[in-house]
């Protein structure tokens, strides 16, 4: 059984559908990529997953749960965790801060957190650099790191990375990519949005999309080999 | 998605302009018949209204005065006033204290009729010093970002009845400062024609002014600041233009209510008039010209059309023994509060139907082309669905907090057009 | 830091003024003693607002009103015969309740509205508070009873004397309160996880959301605790001004603790305490000042009435011309 499976997805703003019947499967423990071009759904994809929008309809399996409409809060606490678009780090509070209010689900378990604190820390030494630095005054790069380890503090079962190398430099979205794969390989199945093709290098899996449903589907490698989606998709060769 | 907002922001919404309504020359007729008969019933009732009622509609046209004062605070600038009742308490001492101490006409005297020179120099006297309070304070407030008019001008009311009305030589103490009105204007019946006419006047210039570079420039501020700025539009001088013209509308609205009772006394402006004063503009309509004179009036006149109405009366008076202008002080808030939650358009949202009709429009809820508010039952209904609706007829839609809501992946009418405008774009691409 | 550097600054002034005070006939030790008494009220509802503005960036008009209306449901309920203490459960469930209906009714409705909406409907809420007392409870003005009384029963004053000037019990329980609740209210938001839940908030709804945290749960919490808040400051209050009538917490408190929240930078809550401490002794002085100085014949207070409001508005004018930010905040 597939960790997530996604069936005849649509979901929109308004009036206006932007996922029209949208399908696809996730299989616990690898790094699943979703690609496409501006407006081809995929923020709204993960969106959906994370409850933050409602689908109009289809259906959303989870862990062998039908968690369809679920509400964000029941959705994090069951292991489906967003790192979203923009970063959206907490200004105004420490680095140490940020983490803490990443672990609201599990504030009684102070013990289990202060590990997860420690792996997110070997993930990304910078963070410990500046600990108690306000999270407002740290480079995009590093509010990248911070929001990937707020995410990692709720205990995700799948982490859902929207965008993670937008605005980041080659150099620093290479090191971003190489912990994703980190964290992947200790455990957290990972959902990538991207458009940036060198993810495809640590993707097991990938998923193009194209107005709102699937266009195509396969292993990360084959994606790279493929000339004609390569260049209609991800702009530049890889 | 979001990412592309800065970018879709300056593509317009693909849309495309729907032909305008034209009524047929017979439907021209039907309206100007009805406009006439309107004018012509409204003008024959007031003519011959009872002198009573007469000073009742003057206070109603001072009302209306001062809610179009405000409505160019909270409905142009987006910022709001707590202190109007020192800007139209100022403006009527002032010109009651011009009468009286400085054109030496004082009842003490035996002047009961002022002249209509001093008359005049004193209602402009009054407007001066409206103008002159509300630069002083705009100067300080409105340079810095956020609500903070809100706080200064409150303290300044604060201000204003503690020290300012205190002032003996000013307002003559507990007694009042007496204003004779002049020959001219002097029954009631006449008062009353004066005070309409002079509100003709302030909406002719509110139109003017919202129609001028001035005008639009402010709106423009409302709606972004920034983007206002990035157009080398000065955003704080335009809204210390507007909160000028404004104090000039209350300074003139004071004069009025000086003139009316013939006596100033302070307790006539007290804060929580001030806070109903804005209330009544929310109730009308915000940034709605008529709305805002209706919505006035209504709170004005409330008090006196309880009392038309017998057994409400009786119950008040007998039962609950209350004054009815005890109720106002209720019934406005909630009626405000009812208006910002259910029916953010205001009474001029409710009568748009006709207004619009009588513009030569259909008669509908919906214009078209024109996003407006979901009801109730259609936010119950797309909630249920799981959807999440926008208000596009808020009080004050910043726009730049659409893109911020936008930028968060909240779905609104916004991001709609940034979808709508996003798959145009990416067919252009592709 | 930066806290510490300016209550430091603060209490280094208010010893010297004390200091220069003592040299003068008639000095203002005493309404500067007084001042910071007046200053603890003024604090405690700084407190309050700086609460709600921090979790949504509003101006809480009513925030006094939640003080007449805990005051009015003590008054209720000695007048019906229970103790005291009982009297301020009730005044405290009750505006709870209120704060409750409020945020539910009022506040949820318009969470996606921008703020001035949001400042509006306080504006009404608090309109409405006012309208109702004077319906139910009318204008004519009550007396509440302090917590000890000031005077015991072989009629020498209970409390304390500092510079010839006797201290009401009342006056220092509403210091000792300030302070506690000031600390605890400290410690709450750094320390805490629901406490930084609501800073993050009101930093960043969207991101909140997506953390598994319910905004409303942190809304409904923010308008309890300013009710809550609201409502000691009016219990505390009240029995001091010798007069309870509608409104007398908006138009005797909220514009002094309005500029002290200012004064300490609107988002600060020991910006809150120290500037509601400072603007009680401007507000004293300036009261000292139009008794003391004369202009020619008339004294002071003759020529300008009401000094120490001008002073207030004065002040108010000053820090948001020179630091917007306020002493101790961040940002405007």
């Amino acid at each position: 059984m597939s960790l997530l499976e996604v069936q005849e997805l649509s979901a929109g703003y308004g009036s206006l559908p932007v996922l029209q019947g949208l399908s696809f499967k996730i299989e616990e423990g690898e790094t699943a990529v979703l690609l496409g071009l501006n407006g081809a759904g995929k923020t709204t994809t993960v969106l959906c997953l994370a409850g933050l929008i409602k689908p109009w309809g289809g259906k959303i399996t989870f862990d062998g749960k039908n968690v369809t409409g679920w509400d964000p809060r029941k959705l994090v606490a069951e292991g489906i965790v967003l790192v979203p678009e923009g970063r959206h780090v907490f200004p105004e509070l420490t680095i140490a801060q940020n983490l803490r209010i990443g672990a609201w689900p599990y504030r009684r378990d102070r013990k289990h957190t202060r590990a997860i604190v420690e792996q997110a820390v070997e993930y990304f030494p910078r963070l410990q650099e500046r600990w108690t630095q306000l999270a407002g005054t740290l480079s995009g790069g590093e509010q990248q790191m911070l929001a990937i380890a707020r995410g990692l503090m709720a205990r995700p079962k799948i982490l859902l990375i929207d965008e993670s190398s937008l605005g980041l430099s080659p150099k620093l979205t290479k090191t971003v990519f190489e912990v994703v794969q980190k964290i992947n390989s200790d455990g957290t199945t990972v959902l990538m949005v991207e458009q940036n093709a060198g993810v495809l290098k640590i993707a097991d899996r990938a998923f193009v999309m194209e107005k709102g449903t699937l266009v195509y589907e396969g292993q990360g490698g084959e994606i790279l080999d493929h000339a004609e989606i390569r260049e209609a998709y991800l702009g530049a060769p890889a | 998605m979001s990412t592309q907002t800065d970018e879709t922001q300056t593509i317009s919404p693909v849309a495309s302009e729907p032909s305008r309504f034209r009524p047929s020359t017979r439907g021209w007729a039907i309206r100007l018949v009805v406009i006439a008969l309107l004018a012509v019933v409204t003008v024959w009732r007031v003519a011959t209204v009872q002198p009573l009622w007469a000073d009742h509609i003057s206070l109603a046209a001072i009302f209306a005065i001062i809610g179009l004062s405000l409505n160019i605070v909270l409905g142009y600038t987006g910022q709001v006033s707590l202190g109007h009742h020192a800007f139209v308490g100022l403006g009527a001492f002032i010109a009651a204290h011009h009468i009286t101490e400085r054109a030496g006409c004082a009842p003490e005297e035996g002047c009961i009729e002022s002249s209509l020179g001093t008359f005049s120099v004193a209602i402009l006297l009054a407007i001066l010093s409206g103008v002159i309070s509300a630069g002083l304070l705009g100067m300080v407030a409105l340079r810095i970002k956020g609500l903070y008019l809100a706080l200064i001008t409150l303290t300044y009311g604060f201000v204003a009845v503690n020290s300012i009305f205190e002032i003996s030589s000013l307002t003559r103490g507990g007694a009042g400062m007496p204003a004779p009105r002049p020959a001219t204007f002097f029954s009631d019946h006449k008062y009353m024609v004066l005070c309409l006419g002079l509100l003709g006047v302030c909406m002719f210039i509110d139109w003017r002014f919202l129609r001028s570079k001035m005008g639009r420039a402010v709106l423009a501020v409302k709606s972004s600041e920034a983007v206002a700025a990035s157009y080398a539009v000065n955003v704080t001088a335009y809204k210390l233009m507007a909160f000028m013209l404004s104090g000039a509308f209350a300074g003139l609205a004071g004069a009025l209510f000086a003139f009316r009772r013939q006596i100033v006394v302070a307790p006539d402006f007290s804060f929580s008039t001030a806070l109903l004063w804005v209330l009544m503009v929310v109730v009308g309509g915000l940034g709605s010209r008529l709305g805002v004179v209706i919505g006035s009036m209504f709170f004005a006149l409330f008090p006196f059309l309880i009392q038309l109405v017998g057994f409400l009366n009786d119950f008040l008076a007998n039962t609950l023994q209350r004054d009815p202008e005890e109720l106002t002080l209720v019934i406005g808030p909630f009626l405000a509060l009812l208006t910002m939650i259910q029916f953010p358009g205001g009474i001029a949202e409710q009568i748009s139907p006709i207004t619009r009709w009588l513009g030569g429009d259909r008669f509908t809820m919906h214009p078209e082309g024109k996003h407006h508010k979901p009801s109730l039952l259609q936010r119950r209904r797309a909630k249920k669905q799981g959807l999440e609706v926008h208000d596009d007829a808020e009080l004050v839609a910043t726009k730049s907090e659409d893109l911020l809501r936008d930028a968060a992946g909240e779905p609104d009418a916004a991001s709609t057009q940034t979808m709508a405008a996003v798959d145009s774009s990416e067919e252009v691409k592709s | 830091m930066r806290t510490t550097i300016v209550s430091a600054v603060l209490v280094v002034l208010l010893g010297l003024g004390l200091l220069v005070g003592a040299g003068v006939e008639n000095g203002p030790n005493p309404f500067i003693t007084l001042g910071v008494m007046n200053g603890a009220v003024f604090g405690l509802v700084a407190l309050g607002l700086v609460l709600v503005y921090k979790g949504t960036r509003v101006f809480n008009f009513a925030q006094g009103e939640f003080g007449t209306i805990a005051a009015y449901l003590l008054f209720l309920s000695i007048n019906r015969g229970w103790p005291y203490w009982v009297g301020i459960l009730v005044a405290l469930a009750g505006t709870v309740l209120i704060g409750l209906v409020l945020e539910r009714g009022v506040i949820r409705p318009l969470i996606n509205a921008p703020r001035i909406n949001v400042l509006v409907a306080t504006i009404a809420a608090a309109l409405f508070m006012i309208g109702m007392e004077i319906l139910i409870a009318r204008i004519e003005p009550r007396s509440l009873s302090p917590i000890i009384a000031a005077v015991d029963s072989s009629g020498n004053p209970n409390g304390v004397t500092v510079f010839n000037l006797p201290i009401e019990p009342q006056r220092l329980i509403a210091l000792g309160v300030l302070l506690s609740l000031g600390g605890v209210l400290a410690w709450f938001f750094s320390k805490t996880d629901l406490g930084l839940a609501v800073l993050a908030t009101s930093q960043d709804a969207f991101a909140t959301r997506v953390m598994g945290i319910g905004i409303e749960r942190m809304s409904r919490f923010i308008w309890v605790s300013a009710a809550l808040l609201g409502a000691i400051a009016g219990i505390l209050y009240v029995p001091l001004t010798g007069a309870l009538t509608p409104a007398v917490m908006t138009s005797n408190i909220l514009i002094p603790a309005f500029t002290g929240a200012v004064i300490g930078g609107m988002t600060s809550l020991p910006g809150a305490f120290v500037g509601g401490i400072v603007i009680g002794v401007v507000q004293s002085v300036g009261l000292w000042a139009g008794g003391h100085f004369t202009i020619g014949e008339k004294a002071l207070q003759e020529v300008i009435p009401g000094v120490e409001q001008v002073t207030i508005l004065l002040v108010l004018l000053a820090v948001l011309l020179s630091r917007p930010q306020g002493l101790l905040g961040k940002e405007a």
